[in-house]
């Protein structure tokens, strides 16, 4: 299970972040900075909802004196969709009953949340994009079923809590299963890997 | 490139090798960009004459350069106020010399390749894994981009120039007769091509060059060009490694004379130097007046919009056909494909044939996210912007004529 945080730095001309070094292209005229999946912080294995939030917290702080162009923020782990809400599943959640989703796992509308009151509420700058990529299941066993039986929500964060520029990528359909992969390989998710590659062009400036 | 765009490509790449079902969520992406949109390109060029570094072929390209910069861009009665605008060689200065290359090749109408006997030796050894720096790369990477770049825009144009063999001790090039088969197969070695080589070093230079430019990075397809080879970044297996055309499906499509007729570089110096800048101009000219066109139906779509929103205004409360009807379709089709998909794992299988960006960005709910006319434009999925633009282009619509909402109204429905 990893958290994965990386902030792109508001520079005019962005580069494929080098993930060995961490440096600018050199060529470049003018300095470009991009912090990848490589350089950013990572959480393995989160042990509860109180160790996920305050691995986002740590991330965001030192954003705040110099805001990023994009937050990006992904989730490899296990995960639960109950209708509108996906909920990121810690190492050590002990889960019996629906109440407990709520209680032990950090849902994807908190984190939004999240992010704004910890980093978009404290800073001035308005453009910054938010994107968090949860790649997990969607799939909530039948003994966490709710009784109450609700209409199928979608996923758009809660509207007075989320930042103002979103995206949210989720790896699955609503009531599937994500593949396990293999966490020794998995350096970064699918759906980053395929935001990075040359092809998407996502980040990708002057590479030769 | 947006991010907006960036997501729902990587979302359409993940949904091809048939694993999983991602999807994205997004509100107010569309506007920001991670670079771009450039306002201007430096050293903006009408042609680029597009040689192999180290052949002789530079000293025709310098004096080709040489007679084309004396010379107007319009033949007739067209902006012959200024004289055409020639690349051939990057210079010293603040800007790398692969960007000059890239920036004036974006900005050029005409692309001329020079391609004398000899041109791609050493192709048949050419790697996958072969280094960006060689001559030879550098150039087959001006090819990708100048196939993009005709496939993306109808004002640019390539010109290939077979330069025939020089005649020794004299100024005179041999005749060449592009119809002979074995003649053609010195010039453009296809058969010598490795089958499935793609070089990953000239795809990672031509992308990067092409994205230079805002509109072009938001507009690569990721589908069969309209040469019939798959575009830079189409995956044709679904296989990611095997992104994009091969070297050898390039190099067909500019040897075949149904895509690209070739101007033979014959004669004594000086006759074949004036008769290919005569060529060159005459396509100048005619790719300058189709440029203009299109900024002339740039201010006519304006025009349009303006037209439409005092039409709207004029019959609020009753059903119309407006203008925009075709645009205004499309959108609603995006909406609805994506909304149908969502939450439903058997009919978001459906959706794995839309491999449209422009598909994917769409709001949940409340709706807080759009999907922009421009996102249609995208890579598919925009048969009303189409009807739109072809409509918009049309030198023959007077401008007078927005004002004849009934033409536009039988517009939209195909008549």
């Amino acid at each position: 299970m990893f958290l994965l945080l990386a902030a792109v730095m508001p520079m005019p001309i962005l580069t494929r972040p080098n993930f060995s070094s961490g440096s600018a292209d050199p060529d470049l005229p003018g300095k470009s900075r991009a912090r990848g999946p490589e350089q950013a912080p990572r959480c393995k294995n989160p042990a509860t909802k109180a160790s996920l939030e305050l691995a986002l917290k740590e991330f965001v702080a030192p954003l705040i004196s110099a805001p990023p162009r994009i937050v990006l923020v992904t989730f490899d782990g296990h995960g639960i969709r109950d209708r509108g809400t996906m909920y990121l599943v810690p190492a050590n959640a002990n889960l019996s009953e629906h109440a407990d989703l709520a209680e032990q796992c950090l849902s994807h509308h908190q984190l939004f949340g999240l992010l704004k009151k910890e980093l978009e509420d404290k800073i001035k700058i308005e453009d910054v994009q938010f994107i968090v990529i949860l790649n997990m299941c969607q799939y909530l066993p039948t003994f966490l079923k709710h009784h109450e039986v609700g209409f199928m929500e979608g996923l758009e964060p809660c509207g007075s809590s989320r930042p103002r520029h979103w995206a949210l990528c989720t790896s699955t359909a609503n009531g599937t299963k994500a593949d396990d992969g293999v966490a020794e390989q998995m350096s970064c998710s699918p759906y980053l890997q395929e935001l990075l590659s040359v092809e998407c062009g996502f980040l990708e400036k002057c590479v030769c | 490139m947006s991010v907006k765009l960036a997501l729902g490509r990587a979302r359409s790449r993940l949904l091809e090798q048939d694993g999983q079902e991602p999807y994205l969520f997004s509100a107010g992406l569309g506007e920001i960009c991670l670079y771009g949109p450039s306002t201007r390109i430096p050293g903006e060029c009408d042609v680029f004459i597009c040689h192999r570094d180290g052949t002789n072929a530079r000293e025709i390209a310098k004096e080709l350069h040489d007679e084309l910069v004396k010379m107007p861009v319009g033949i007739e009665d067209v902006d012959s106020s200024r004289n055409i605008k020639v690349f051939f060689e990057p210079s010293e200065g603040n800007t790398l010399q692969r960007d000059q290359i890239a920036d004036a090749l974006r900005s050029s109408t005409v692309i001329v390749f020079l391609v004398p006997q000899g041109t791609f030796e050493g192709i048949s050894a050419l790697q996958s894994d072969a280094p960006g720096d060689g001559t030879l790369t550098r150039l087959l990477v001006q090819y990708e981009m100048a196939l993009e770049m005709c496939a993306l825009r109808s004002d640019v144009t390539v010109l290939p120039l077979l330069v025939g063999s020089k005649i020794p001790g004299q100024s005179v090039y041999d005749y060449v007769n592009h119809f002979d088969e074995v003649q053609m197969s010195e010039y453009w070695p296809v058969h010598a091509v490795p089958e499935d080589l793609r070089v990953q070093s000239i795809v990672k230079s031509a992308l990067a060059g092409l994205r230079r430019d805002f509109d072009v990075a938001q507009n690569l397809p990721s589908k069969r060009l309209n040469t019939g080879v798959p575009s830079i970044l189409q995956s044709s297996d679904g296989n990611p490694s095997k992104t994009g055309r091969t070297i050898k499906q390039t190099l067909s499509v500019f040897r075949s004379a149904e895509n690209f007729t070739p101007h033979i570089f014959h004669g004594s110096t000086r006759d074949a130097i004036q008769s290919a800048c005569k060529k060159i101009q005459e396509r100048v000219s005619s790719q300058h007046q189709k440029r203009r066109r299109g900024r002339e139906g740039e201010s006519f779509d304006g025009a349009r919009k303006t037209l439409k929103k005092s039409h709207d205004e004029d019959s609020s409360g009753k059903q119309s056909v407006s203008p925009d009807a075709g645009v205004a379709d499309a959108r609603k089709s995006v909406h609805t494909n994506y909304d149908a998909n969502e939450g439903s794992s058997s009919s978001a299988k459906r959706h794995k044939s839309d491999s449209s960006p422009a598909s994917t960005g769409a709001s949940m709910g409340g709706g807080a996210a759009g999907v922009d006319a421009a996102d249609c434009t995208a890579d598919s999925g925009g048969a009303g912007i189409e009807r739109i633009n072809k409509f918009s282009a049309g030198k023959e619509v007077a401008l007078e004529k927005i004002c004849d909402l009934p033409s536009l109204k039988r517009f939209n429905r195909g008549v």
